[in-house]
């Protein structure tokens, strides 16, 4: 027997709905232009087109203001900090991938250069170049994404479909190179996995022309848009003090105005070597976290320039490493600038082949926290696209 | 308590309990404190100038559950992250909070919860973050086993898990 | 006011530019192909589901050999290098002997023929299987996951285990020629194993009692039995060579008849003075040459040395003269050496036994003076050295600390500092020399300026292991075997492939299984071991060497041989593999599973796989799996069955 067959209206009215008859009595008798508002409670669930993944947030609203928000996250959650301590070094790095798996180039890297400063390996200048140029595009690939995904919040669904095209293309050339489009395991304990064919750097310059000439369109299209920029102009506002006090890191940072980024403010790799520039502004709204990105991404096509002209021949992984690397008993702490913010690895090892415990820092994780602590009060149309600015990677977040 | 903290290489200062700043190999700059100097030791760091909280991890040995804390500073001229270390031990997992020094330290605390088991005394919210909020068990710490977990075919000799650091 | 008008120009302007764009946009080339019916040709590196490409044990026959076809043989390894199809242990060992081969042969119990193949490239089996510097293990792919396979070993098994057994028959002659070769040793042996092989007449002139050479003299008795060697040298005269023992060419026969009444000569005499120290005091009562003492102990006539020894040089021949002084009654042996432990050239091995068995290391001191009291040694004067920057062979030079001398309380010095040649029945004959002495030949061909007459081994290449004399006589009985029949020496001919030394790091021993751990080469106890000269180490018994052999991974041959090391690889661990133990003879693969349900994709397995048998498959849908190619069906994939395979 179904539960709506049992139900039968009761001979007495209970005690709320007889507390309700009394308030609507009472509402009767007010003036007639009082409005009487009620909180709703709301449930953004786990699976949502506009979350960027999976995250369930429980708000109560005051019509569309938002008044309180309660985040659920861990619908992700692998516990891949489990599984490392079950895995010898090299086994894990597959799982390093999907992480952040937008920009998976560089979590492979930031494990590779915690492991390597933990067993004191040292890796060929190719290698370094090569992962690099893969970092570096796929920065600029990811902050591609990020802003065409922020339009289709906005309402603006054409960039979405025709800037995908160069992340296609892109994607093509990874696959080139490091065998998959989006999981490449392309970064190895002592080196990268493979070296680039015949004609790839040609077909890098290529694409880089190709996105250059675009960025043009960019712009005009979606950053100069009237409308776009009144949606996302003096909206979420984070001042400097405010951000580095919830513990924003990457591109929400340095528009607020800070400027660290961890390629110059702990230079790792080669980057010394290389000429670009940090872009910074101060106003800490919305459309400066989104041109933040598009700003980094010109920078990132000028560092892969530089390095396409300087990379030198060589090995691509180091001599001498074993398959079971076994690094002596220590810590190690390090971290490279991912495009969500500064992504480190902590690992403490005790001898023997398999990692005592890897902790992941990652940076969506602090974002989120902050994103959360600052979206009271807004109107939740600008509450999504705070989020889109913030850009977290569920991935990472969960891990 | 020393307002200035110049840590400049191979200078050691005295913070409050006597414990020095040393710069430890892979690591950088760490301080290692006793449980009881913690919230002290905090808020000299944050007079110092460390203001950007990074993340607090746990690492599970058979009696003790030693945690590390990272801070970094974007204030300072030489700027870089100092690690901090406390031991909790296992019969009696409580620390003190440190949300009200640095706000960003609440859903990492909450972390540290989860998977660890550490109570923070003092944190608003302390709940389960990763895990459902009726999950019995707290995942990382190493006697932790379920069914669900797949543990490999080929073994390797010595179980690092037995070993103390 | 102001305000309205600017963002009323403001829309309009977005949305003409927007307008414009599209217009734009439009007329572009749309870059977009149909998939999947216009698929674009994947990459290379593309990975998909993991592949086997066959499987040992189903009918196939067994890896690819490489016997020693005169001729053709440089061509053969330099091919298969190139195709990717020859394993890391034949390329490594300077004469290519075929390692992968016969250590599969001794894991399917034909002993024989194992020592047939190795016969084949390897003249001395039985005494290389005992000396050699095992160049081969240093490059077996299975250093990167545990330890070699003891390949030297095996062949001494091999060649132990076929010692009851007849010689071969001897080979009828076909040619008409007839060729002198001078020096019986490794070199000499071999050109004259290939050249009797191919019908000729030789004969080998050696000054000795026995064949053999520096393996004669050279090599003690604890770690080379004389009656080991002898058979065989025997092995290599039953073929049909004439060796004439106690013959010295230059004293008993001059060169020149030799020159004239055979059709041509080799020249592998080798290097059998020692270098003098150059010091005060050095022809002193006392102070033995130590190739001399090695000679003298191989021989039987104990020297008497004294009771306190200081051997000067860092070498394998230091090592043996220290501890055959050891052996002869010297309570206290010291061995001087000018650099550090690091840069001892003597084999790892050695070093560890000489420590064990008690010998002093005095590193880093050189001597500067021989103490003569009453025409005897009473003591050696030395310097202590200190490092300085490296020399032309890569090595630290040293140089003396000044005011650091000290006296060694010696009553007898060996010094062992080098070898060379002695080249005194070349005299009067038309033979160009360098300056330094040495015989001008050619590189590729080993001819001097005399065409009939050819060198090999040591005497030009210099000082080195026997295996690289072996590949140098191979050389010379090709070169000798164009010269005899008329054809140009240098057209069509590969230049021998030169080997190569991997660098692999050690993996510490503790983290290995203990199932899957080399073979231990059990020894005589250590009291036992200075009383005589028995040799010191025992050999394999028939269950350990098929044990060991059975871990060889068969590398290269596109064939899984069940190492499972794709498993140990797999972060997933959706990898199952077995196969028949070590006691069956016939091997096989029992099981490969590969669970695609866990599998990740991510081709480290393919990355690691030694024989090349796993590759990925550039297929992730439609992928089947059958017994040639492993195929999986989808539905079964789909049902999340794990994908079992019925070999």
């Amino acid at each position: 027997m179904s539960k709506l067959e049992e139900q039968k209206l009761p001979d007495k009215l209970p005690d709320s709905l007889l507390e309700r008859e009394f308030e609507i009595e009472e509402l009767k008798s007010r003036p007639e232009d009082t409005i009487v508002s009620q909180e709703l409670t709301i449930n953004i669930g786990p699976h949502h087109p506009s979350t960027h993944g999976v995250f369930r947030a429980i708000m109560d609203m005051d019509g569309e203001i938002i008044t309180r928000i309660e985040p659920v996250i861990g619908h992700l959650h692998r516990c891949f900090e489990k599984i490392a301590e079950n895995r010898s070094y090299a086994q894990f790095m597959p799982f390093t991938d999907r992480m952040d798996y937008t920009s998976a180039m560089l979590n492979g890297w930031a494990y590779a250069m915690a492991v390597e400063k933990l067993a004191g390996i040292q890796v060929p200048e190719r290698a370094e170049y090569l992962r690099v140029i893969a970092g570096e595009l796929n920065r600029a690939i990811s902050h591609l994404m990020t802003y065409t995904f922020s339009g289709l919040e906005a309402g603006a669904v054409t960039p979405f479909f025709w800037w995908f095209e160069e992340r296609d293309k892109l994607l093509d050339l990874f696959e080139e190179i490091a065998g998959a489009r989006m999981t490449f395991n392309y970064a190895r304990i002592g080196g990268v996995s493979g070296d680039a064919p015949d004609g790839w750097f040609d077909r890098v310059r290529d694409f880089i022309k190709t996105l250059r000439s675009n960025l043009d369109e960019y712009y005009k299209l979606l950053f100069g848009n009237y409308i776009f920029k009144k949606r996302m102009k003096g909206i979420g506002v984070i001042s400097a003090e405010e951000a580095i006090r919830l513990g924003i890191t990457g591109p929400c940072l340095r528009a607020s105005g800070v400027n660290y980024d961890v390629r110059k403010a702990d230079p790792y790799s080669i980057y010394p070597r290389f000429d670009f520039e940090v872009p910074i502004s101060y106003k800490g709204d919305n459309y400066d976290r989104m041109y933040m990105r598009f700003l980094e991404l010109q920078q990132s096509l000028r560092i892969v320039e530089q390095a396409l002209d300087q990379i030198p021949d060589g090995p691509i992984m180091a001599e001498g490493v074993p398959r079971l690397v076994c690094p002596p008993p220590g810590e190690v702490y390090a971290h490279v600038e991912s495009s969500r913010g500064a992504l480190g690895y902590y690992i403490v090892s005790d001898g023997s082949p398999k990692p005592y415990r890897v902790k992941i820092q990652a940076p969506s994780f602090g974002n989120l926290q902050a994103f959360t602590s600052m979206v009271v009060n807004n109107y939740f149309a600008d509450v999504i696209m705070i989020f889109g600015t913030f850009d977290p990677c569920f991935g990472e977040v969960d891990r | 308590m020393s307002d200035d903290i110049n840590l400049d290489e191979g200078q050691n200062e005295e913070m409050p309990g006597g414990v020095k700043i040393i710069r430890e190999e892979g690591l950088g700059y760490t301080l290692t404190v006793k449980r009881e100097d913690l919230l002290k030791a905090a808020a000299g760091l944050k007079e110092a100038g460390f203001d950007l909280f990074k993340f607090i991890s746990g690492v599970d040995y058979p009696d003790r559950i030693k945690l590390v804390y990272r801070v970094f500073s974007t204030k300072r001229q030489n700027r870089f992250g100092i690690f901090m270390k406390t031991e909790v031990p296992k019969s009696d997992p409580i620390i003190d909070s440190l949300v009200h020094i640095w706000p960003a330290a609440n859903w990492h605390e909450r972390e540290t919860y989860d998977l660890y088991g550490m109570e923070f005394k003092g944190h608003p919210n302390l709940r389960r973050i990763f895990m459902p909020d009726d999950w019995v068990g707290h995942p990382l710490r190493k006697d932790y086993s379920d069914d669900r977990m797949i543990v490999g075919p080929f073994n390797l000799v010595a179980d690092s898990s037995k070993k103390e650091s | 006011m102001a305000g309205q008008i600017s963002n009323f120009i403001d829309g309009w302007k977005s949305m003409f530019v927007g307008l414009g764009i599209t217009i734009k946009r439009r007329r572009m080339s749309k870059a977009t192909y149909f998939y999947p019916y216009e698929k674009p040709t994947l990459p290379d590196r593309w990975r998909g589901a993991p592949m086997l490409k066959g499987v040992m044990g189903d009918g196939s026959t067994g890896t690819e050999k490489f016997p020693n076809v005169l001729g053709e043989f440089n061509a053969t390894i330099e091919s298969r290098k190139k195709e990717g199809k020859l394993p890391q242990c034949v390329y490594s060992c300077p004469a290519h002997v075929d390692a992968r081969g016969y250590v599969e042969l001794i894991a399917e119990g034909r002993f024989k023929e194992s020592l047939d193949l190795i016969r084949e490239r390897c003249t001395l089996p039985a005494a290389i299987g005992r000396v050699c510097t095992r160049p081969c293990e240093e490059g077996c792919r299975r250093n990167y996951f545990d330890e070699p396979i003891s390949v030297r070993d095996l062949k001494r098994f091999a060649a132990d285990t076929c010692m009851n057994m007849s010689h071969p028959d001897p080979i009828p002659k076909t040619k008409d020629k007839k060729i002198a070769i001078i020096g019986g040793g490794p070199a000499g042996l071999t050109a004259a194993q290939d050249l009797a092989k191919q019908g000729y007449y030789v004969t080998v002139y050696d000054k000795n009692p026995q064949g053999g050479g520096t393996l004669l003299t050279g090599i003690p008795k604890y770690r080379l039995p004389k009656n080991v060697l002898k058979w065989d040298v025997d092995a290599v005269c039953a073929l049909g060579v004439d060796l004439k023992t106690n013959v010295e060419v230059g004293k008993d026969i001059p060169l020149i008849k030799l020159i004239d009444s055979y059709d041509a000569v080799l020249i592998a005499t080798g290097l059998p003075a020692g270098y003098t120290l150059g010091i005060e005091g050095e022809d002193a009562e006392g102070v033995w040459p130590c190739l001399e003492l090695l000679k003298q102990m191989n021989f039987d006539n104990h020297p008497k040395i004294g009771k306190k020894v200081a051997v000067v040089g860092g070498g394998n021949v230091a090592m043996d003269g220290a501890r055959t002084s050891l052996r002869l009654g010297a309570e206290e042996v010291h061995l001087v050496y000018r650099r550090g432990r690091a840069e001892m050239p003597a084999r790892y091995e050695e070093i560890h036994e000489s420590e064990e068995e008690g010998i002093i290391f005095e590193l880093l001191t050189n001597p500067t003076r021989v103490i003569v009291k009453g025409g005897k040694v009473a003591g050696l004067e030395c310097v202590k050295m200190g490092l300085g920057e490296p020399d032309a062979s890569g090595r630290r030079r040293p140089e003396p600390i000044p005011g650091s001398e000290f006296i060694l309380d010696v009553d007898t010095v060996i010094p062992a500092i080098g070898q060379k040649m002695d080249l005194s029945f070349l005299e009067g004959i038309d033979i160009k020399l360098s300056d330094r002495g040495a015989i001008i030949y050619d590189k590729l061909t080993l001819q001097t300026s005399n065409p009939k007459v050819f060198t090999a081994g040591e005497v030009v290449t210099g000082a080195g292991a026997a295996i690289q004399a072996i590949a140098s006589g191979h050389e010379a009985a090709e070169s000798l075997d164009r010269f005899l029949r008329g054809v140009d020496l240098k057209e069509g001919r590969t230049p021998q492939v030169m080997p190569k030394l991997y660098n692999y790091p050690r993996v510490p021993v503790e983290w290995i299984e203990p199932e899957r751990r080399r073979a231990h080469m059990k020894a005589i106890p250590l009291e036992k071991r200075l009383k005589g000269f028995t040799e010191v180490e025992l050999g394999f018994t028939e269950e350990e060497a098929v044990r060991e052999a059975n871990r060889c991974l068969v590398c290269d041959n596109e064939n899984c041989s069940g190492c499972a090391m794709c498993a140990r690889t797999c972060p997933m661990h959706s990898i199952e593999v077995e196969r028949t133990g070590p006691q069956e003879t016939e091997r096989k693969v029992l099981k490969y599973n590969v669970d695609l349900t866990k599998c990740l994709f991510c081709g480290q397995c393919a990355e690691v796989c030694p024989t090349k048998a796993l590759v990925m498959s550039k297929d992730y849908e439609n992928s089947e799996y059958s017994k040639e190619k492993l195929f999986y069906d989808i539905e079964r994939v789909l049902r999340r069955d794990s994908a079992k395979i019925e070999l």
